[in-house]
């Protein structure tokens, strides 16, 4: 019966299932739709909790409707609506009519990456004195704090998610200025930040496990004045990494 | 075959866990969370949705952690799919057992429904036909479950809309039948009691009359929306985005002169009011079980 049920669920158009009964001889049907909306509705709200940006940009009626397509496609596998929606940035690249918008996947990747952070495991980041003891620090490695996540785009996700969550006027925005973005929370409060395409080389490249002069040298073939300094600073400052290790990974 | 005896299943009664008291709590909401550990107001206890702890830190982690130590916790999960065709998602059941072992609720209930089919998650929970194949179906899920977590749990009655005809037992018989085979307790919500006798044309009052009372461990209460069938009739809907209906109160009354004074959680799921509101609607349920017992001394 809940193969029949999950059928009826799924497909719109669908009759309700065989098998239904009701008390006073009502239609099942109309009963039935109450479980439709229920799933329908509920979904569609766990997307636009996880994709608010994107609803204030296409706008609520266009937002639902890119939902139900996008269900249509991908239901949720598990009970954790916070994953569902992790391939809605792919869906969103791949569906025609947003041809003219191709930033709007990218934003859904910046609130995914967004929402990921604020329910990673915590971690203390780093300080200062965590790396004064290490003798051979060129050949220590990073583990980065959970929380973080990476993000190249070729839009300008980054300027267009802040104005608007302060309300600004998008339309002065050029959308095709590339941006790098790190995406992280170190305590509380999950921060976001473009940086420099080297600065994002030497942090990619820590974050896959390249000791400290391995990642230098990939953000120096990617700008031959790329500062190790001021990267070390940047990674202290927002909390970028959990641990150190000396030399070898353990 | 259904089994005569209820199986013994390990229980560890975490050493932190106080029990709940017999009083109204809230469903915990993150927008209240500032002013609840600012103001503490006195309440019985919270409760919140597992599922929504699943994720390993951050905020919502911190507030719980923080609200753990002023009060008593039951967690209530939405997704374990009691009544799927399917086994149990292990997975599921091992992020239970690490968010009860990291808490240490005094309660964890869930619901006779399922959710899940074939690995696609529907959000919602769905009903099942009262008969002996899902009897013994949802007693081996609720069996498992318990074996898995070492704690009893307590099986909430569902709101419905429709039937089945391949149904040939009433809802309470079945709960009944459930909680005496898999020695599982039950969670009455009242709500849902008054939704599905509405909805089926049933008698809320020998409904509640007909339970196992003394399995009872928690009620929940709610409010509806309401709606009408294709022939006219009321047709209620489970939609925690309102106040307690005034039926739903006095069915309450009815349930607590039979099972005593309760705990009693109020659920606001939806257009959630400020957190005077909610605790204007727990004062109400702290009321009904205080004028009970004063009807019962003055009775003695």
């Amino acid at each position: 019966m809940n193969g029949a049920i999950a059928r009826s669920l799924r497909e719109s158009a669908a009759p309700a299932p065989h098998g239904l009964a009701t008390w006073n001889g009502s239609a099942p049907e109309q009963r039935f739709a109450i479980y439709r909306n229920n799933v329908v509705v509920s979904l569609c709200d766990a997307l636009a909790a996880k994709f608010p940006l994107l609803q204030k940009m296409v706008g609520d009626d266009y937002f639902r409707a890119l939902a139900r397509a996008f269900m249509a496609q991908t239901m949720p596998t598990k009970p954790r609506l916070a994953l569902y929606g992790d391939g809605f940035a792919d869906f969103l690249a791949n569906f025609p009519p947003l041809e003219r918008w191709p930033y709007l996947a990218d934003i859904a990747r910046l609130e995914a990456a967004r929402l990921d952070a604020y329910h990673a495991a915590d971690a203390r980041p780093l300080a200062a004195h965590d790396f004064a003891g290490i003798d051979a620090l060129p050949d220590a490695r990073l583990q980065m704090h959970p929380s973080l996540h990476l993000l190249s785009s070729p839009f300008a996700i980054l300027t267009i998610a802040q104005t608007l969550e302060s309300g600004g006027d998008c339309a002065a925005i050029d959308p095709f200025e590339g941006q790098r973005v790190i995406v992280v929370r170190p305590q509380g409060i999950v921060r976001m930040f473009a940086v420099a395409p080297a600065t994002l080389a030497c942090i990619a490249a820590l974050q896959e496990g390249a000791t400290i002069a391995k990642a230098a040298a990939c953000a120096q073939n990617v700008d031959v004045s790329f500062d190790v300094g001021a990267a070390f600073h940047l990674i202290v400052a927002q909390g970028l990494a959990a641990a150190i290790f000396p030399e070898k990974t353990p | 075959m259904m089994r005569a005896q209820p199986r013994p299943f390990p229980v560890s009664r975490a050493a932190g866990a106080r029990a709940l008291p017999k009083s109204a709590g809230v469903g915990l909401k993150p927008q209240h969370g500032e002013a609840l550990l600012r103001e503490r107001p006195k309440l019985g206890f919270l409760e919140v949705h597992a599922e929504n702890y699943f994720g390993a830190g951050g905020p919502p982690h911190a507030l719980l952690t923080a609200l753990r130590d002023i009060y008593p916790l039951s967690i209530h999960g939405v997704g374990l799919s009691i009544g799927g065709e399917g086994p149990l998602d292990e997975s599921h059941l091992d992020a239970l057992a690490a968010l009860l072992a990291r808490y240490e609720p005094a309660l964890f209930s869930e619901h006779l429904a399922w959710s899940t089919h074939d690995g696609v998650y529907f959000n919602d929970l769905l009903p099942v036909a009262y008969n002996k194949a899902t009897l013994t179906r949802v007693c081996a899920h609720i069996d498992h479950a318990q074996n898995r977590l070492k704690r009893p749990l307590l099986l909430e009655n569902p709101s419905t809309y429709v039937a089945f005809c391949a149904s040939d037992m009433d809802e309470v018989d079945f709960i009944a039948a459930v909680a005496k085979n898999t020695g599982c307790g039950l969670l009455l919500d009242v709500n849902n009691v008054m939704v599905s006798c509405v909805n089926h044309g049933r008698d809320p009052y020998a409904y509640i009359d007909a339970l196992p009372i003394d399995a009872v461990a928690e009620i929940h209460l709610a409010g509806y929306a309401q709606d009408r069938d294709s022939l006219g009739a009321r047709l209620l809907i489970d939609a925690h985005g309102a106040p307690v209906a005034d039926d739903v109160w006095r069915l309450y009354a009815h349930a607590i002169a039979r099972a005593g004074a309760m705990p009693t959680l109020i659920e606001w799921d939806n257009d959630v009011p400020d957190l005077p509101r909610l605790l204007d609607e727990a004062q109400r349920a702290d009321a009904t079980m205080a004028a009970r017992a004063a009807h019962e001394t003055s009775a003695a």
